[in-house]
């Protein structure tokens, strides 16, 4: 018993300094992870805002798209009566054979972009700590990213109809959406220009940031793409009654759209160009909106004749719009209209960068593309022809009516309109007022298509320019691009796709 | 008996643990993102006294994760718990990773753990078609910087995935990667100017400031343009503004006209000025005709190199020129090109506002001949003859690399890439061959980095949301010999 018990102490000796000798091997570390990764590292005020700044940059899409060089307009007014497209690029969309699906397929790109852009905007943004922001709060930069991404919304559903509604961004190669119906895609931009109006301050010393009049303007807009005249009412008369716009009276109409005036407290929201060089932040519209022989514009496009010749005598007006032209090479005075076959508008002209090429001649030709021209999304003209239209719809030709359609005609040197006339008078008068006020803004696709007259309209212009062609309603929407149907089985088209 | 087996097991296996009980331990190893800078990831590690400890990290490259390719994080050396960062991580990837800890031939390496990066990261500005440089890939890294506020210095790879960047709240006009492996940018707030600043920044690149240099401070008057860079003993050296008050009176100025004028400024880390050399100790602006037209601006150096026996090359923009500075005198040694230089040159040699400067190993001039028109043979610039419609149209930039015979004053061509007409830059740019077979040229006008063959076949570019100065390509951004 007792050498059992010698043998059981040893070995619980032997053992111990066994497991001494063990431990030993392994010191005091032992391996552990910690910590984690955050999904976002952004917690700035300038990363904010640089997040903001991204998505204005998508409304331009590096000067060549979307609001630049004239592509958005094309396919709103460039499918009307009051924009002519005779170059080879956009004759097919001109003469409206649509057979090809991708003929706008650029711009539901550059307009997803925006969205993308916006819906990580809010994300992110969301995200940061509200101790960071000074400057800005966080509020309105939410309120800046929804406001520019209702905007986006509003120019899809206007092109196409019914779209994917895509409110979070895009983080992987995922299936892509369905179009939502579009109704619903229209109380998601309210809901944004709504947010918006509350959070905006109001106007800035530029229209190229979003603003609590923009807001109400495009708010309007919005309802007006709905028929609801009243809410539109308020909306405009809500913006109107900010005091912040006005007609510009300073000089002549043409030049409000001088580089020098891009500031001017006419525009409501504009699309800025930077200027900066010919590839970066500049616009090209002084390119795409003028003929070579007239300026060293590089698009055949302008104002159609019977639009033209609807232009009352002693309107300033014409000093934008017009038939006799002096020829680049010599000077010599030459006719647009025999030319072209339509009245050039200079709204875009070359020789309207007072800034950044000022004179005439090869000096107004010097930095080539690059301007700091705008692109005018909102003008206070539009705001008062559309209060014209609204108090008409539910007041019939009110003197409230009047009074805002004269003062847009005042300004170009008109005078009243004829008095007395019909609810039906008015409402023509209006819709003439906007079609020349407008022409090349992008705004008669919407006004043909709220006031019925889409189909009338087209085909009559049609049957003048001599396309053969039936305009029907089908022709409301763009084709969805090809590359959207191919790549996303929940993708319907459109009726022209079909053509 | 069986205890005492139990005892012999415990001691043999004691024994087996000799070796590795000498290998370092790895204890915490704590892995967090960077404030600010989604493509920074900071691990600490705890480790046995004196061990050195670097990350091998790796992501997979093919669904059945047998392909993979392997980076090494920068070594942290001699200490008990290291401050580690990867500086050369891509977004949205999944990352596997070990610590591996050693000490003289001992190594151990921790369990595999995994990390993922941010998904995306849009509030920085970069470029947007990545499939249009699928044709190109390539060793090695591309530096370049974002002009826009807030300023990005970025580092992309041979895929053109971004790997590294640095932010700034001003906006950077110039950036370099230096041969001590760190930034270097000239800041500005203007988003006006297009290269000149008044502070340099210097960033290791952990992103860590190393060095700020400021006009108006610490005796330094002059402004910072187009260049600024190490030289072989670490010394900042940079271009400068020098202003000289002259009379004009003679060519129709006035009494005391002021003319800004180019110069060197060489700076050690102590912000003290080791040389400066100015463009008024060589040429007089009177001997220039046309000097109240360019006085704003006179002659525009664009460029600066530093050759290994010390003397200094600057480019001139508004002469078409090189010029060769005695780094000991300041004396101009020579002038290469223009309408009054030293050299004989073929006319297929003439380069018009070059930029992008550099001498090779073997003594040969590389620049980008942007071809602006500035000046050709016969052709000497002028304002009022040139014909609204031939100004630069067919212009071509090319990457020339210049035989230059000193003792003849013969510069030959030999070798030149013609880029692509539609991405000529009539200004800014930088151009460099990455391989025998890949051609990098940086065409600052229209916004893009143009990869070609080198007879000038294009092979993809990727378009930047902002402008950069130049683009330089990084054969690595550090040693990892010690991984192998």
């Amino acid at each position: 018993m007792r050498e059992k018990n010698l043998f059981k102490i040893t070995s619980y000796y032997l053992f111990c300094i066994c497991f001494i000798a063990l431990s030993g091997c392994s010191d005091d570390l032992e391996e552990e992870l910690k910590g984690q990764l955050s999904e976002s590292s952004i917690s700035t005020e300038s990363d904010a805002v640089a997040l903001i700044d991204g998505i204005y940059n998508g409304f331009l899409d590096g000067g060549w798209g979307y609001y630049a060089s004239g592509v958005l307009a094309r396919a709103t007014d460039g499918i009307t009566d009051v924009f002519v497209l005779n170059d080879t690029k956009y004759r097919n969309l001109e003469t409206y054979n649509w057979t090809d699906e991708d003929i706008v397929s650029d711009l539901w790109a550059s307009i997803y972009t925006v969205v993308d852009r916006a819906n990580w905007a809010v994300l992110l943004i969301e995200g940061i700590d509200e101790s960071a922001f000074s400057d800005v709060t966080k509020e309105e930069l939410l309120a800046e990213a929804k406001f520019l991404r209702g905007l986006a919304y509003y120019d899809l559903t206007g092109l196409f109809g019914d779209v994917p509604l895509k409110l979070e961004p895009t983080k992987s190669d995922e299936v892509g959406l369905a179009r939502t119906a579009v109704e619903t895609v229209y109380e998601q931009i309210e809901a944004d220009f709504e947010y918006a109006v509350t959070y905006l301050p109001g106007r800035s010393y530029t229209p190229g940031k979003a603003s609590k009049g923009a807001a109400y303007g495009f708010l309007a807009k919005t309802q007006l793409r709905q028929l609801k005249w009243a809410e539109a009412g308020v909306n405009i008369d809500n913006l109107i009654a900010l005091g912040d716009y006005n007609l510009f009276t300073e000089s002549n109409f043409l030049e409000l759209f001088y580089e020098s005036n891009v500031l001017d407290d006419e525009f409501i929201f504009s699309i800025m160009s930077l200027g900066e060089s010919y590839s970066t932040a500049s616009n090209h519209h002084l390119k795409f909106f003028t003929p070579w022989g007239y300026d060293t514009g590089w698009a055949t496009v302008g104002l159609p004749v019977n639009i033209y010749n609807e232009i009352e005598t002693g309107d300033e007006r014409n000093e934008v719009y017009f038939e006799e032209y002096p020829y680049l090479y010599g000077g010599a005075t030459k006719n647009a209209i025999d030319d072209f076959g339509f009245a050039i508008n200079r709204k875009f002209g070359s020789y309207n960068r007072d800034v950044t090429a000022p004179g005439t001649g090869y000096v107004a030709y010097q930095n080539y593309g690059i301007s700091k021209m705008g692109v005018p999304v909102l003008r206070y003209s539009d705001v008062l022809l559309l209060k014209a239209e609204i108090e008409n719809e539910l007041n019939g030709p009110s003197t409230e009516a009047y009074n805002a359609i004269n003062q847009v005609r005042n300004r170009s040197g008109l005078p009243n309109l004829t008095e007395g006339l019909s609810a039906d008078g008015f409402r023509a008068a209006v819709l003439k007022e906007r079609a020349i006020e407008l022409a090349g803004e992008g705004q008669r696709k919407d006004d043909l298509i709220r006031q019925g007259v889409f189909v009338s309209t087209l085909n009559q212009y049609a049957q003048e320019q001599g396309y053969s062609v039936t305009i029907t309603e089908d022709y409301q929407l763009m084709p969805i691009p090809r590359t959207e149907l191919d790549l996303n089985p929940n993708m319907e088209p459109n009726p022209s796709n079909n053509f | 008996m069986r205890n005492l087996l139990v005892v012999c097991l415990l001691v043999l296996q004691s024994c087996n643990q000799i070796s590795d009980r000498f290998a370092p331990k790895i204890g915490v190893i704590e892995i967090n993102s960077v404030k600010d800078n989604a493509l920074k990831i900071k691990i600490d590690v705890e480790t046995s006294d004196g061990s050195d400890v670097y990350i091998q990290y790796w992501r997979y490259t093919n669904a059945g994760q047998t392909d993979s390719v392997i980076s090494y994080s920068p070594i942290s050396r001699e200490n008990n718990l290291h401050h580690l960062m990867l500086v050369d991580v891509n977004l949205n990837t999944k990352y596997n990773f070990n610590v591996v800890v050693q000490k003289k031939s001992l190594k151990r390496n921790s369990k595999t753990y995994h990390f993922k990066t941010t998904s995306k990261t849009p509030w920085v500005p970069y470029y947007r078609d990545s499939d249009s440089i699928s044709n190109v890939k390539f060793d090695g890294y591309l530096h370049f910087h974002s002009r826009q506020i807030p300023g990005y210095m970025f580092i992309t790879n041979g895929e053109g995935k971004l790997a590294s960047y640095y932010k700034n709240e001003a906006n950077f006009k110039v950036s370099k990667w230096t041969n001590k492996e760190t930034l270097l940018g000239i800041l500005s707030n203007d988003t006006l100017h297009f290269t000149n600043g008044k502070k340099i920044i210097e960033y290791d690149k952990f992103g860590n400031t190393l060095l700020e240099i400021e006009t108006g401070k610490d005796g330094i008057e002059q402004s910072f343009h187009h260049e600024v860079d190490l030289d072989a003993n670490g010394d900042v050296m940079t271009l400068v503004y020098n202003e000289k008050i002259m009379d004009l009176s003679a060519v129709g100025g006035t009494k005391t006209d002021t003319i800004k004028g180019d110069g060197i400024l060489v700076l050690n880390h102590k912000k003290e000025i080791v040389w400066q050399w100015s463009v008024f100790d060589v040429v007089n602006p009177l001997d220039d005709e046309s000097i109240l037209k360019s006085k704003n601006d006179w002659l525009h150096a664009n460029g600066l190199f530093k050759d290994k026996q010390g003397d200094y090359y600057v480019s001139f923009r508004n002469i078409s020129q090189v010029w060769k500075i005695n780094g000991k005198t300041g004396n101009l040694v020579w002038k290469l090109g223009g309408v009054d230089g030293d050299f004989k040159m073929p006319d297929n040699a003439l380069f018009s506002g070059q930029h992008n400067i550099r001498f090779t190993n073997t003594n040969e001039l590389v620049l980008l001949d942007n071809g602006n028109l500035r000046f050709k043979p016969g052709y000497k610039q002028s304002t009022n003859s040139v014909n609204m419609l031939d100004i630069n149209a067919g212009a071509q930039s090319r990457l020339l690399t210049l035989t230059l015979d000193t003792v003849n004053m013969q510069a030959s061509i030999k070798d030149v890439v013609p880029f692509p007409k539609k991405y000529f830059t009539h200004s800014q740019g930088s151009a460099e061959y990455i391989n025998d077979s890949l051609v990098v040229f940086c065409s600052t006008n229209t916004n893009r980095i143009v990869f070609t063959t080198p007879k000038g076949e294009l092979l993809g570019n990727m378009p930047l949301e902002y402008s950069t100065y130049r683009v330089q390509y990084l054969h690595e951004m550090y040693d990892t010999s010690y991984a192998n």
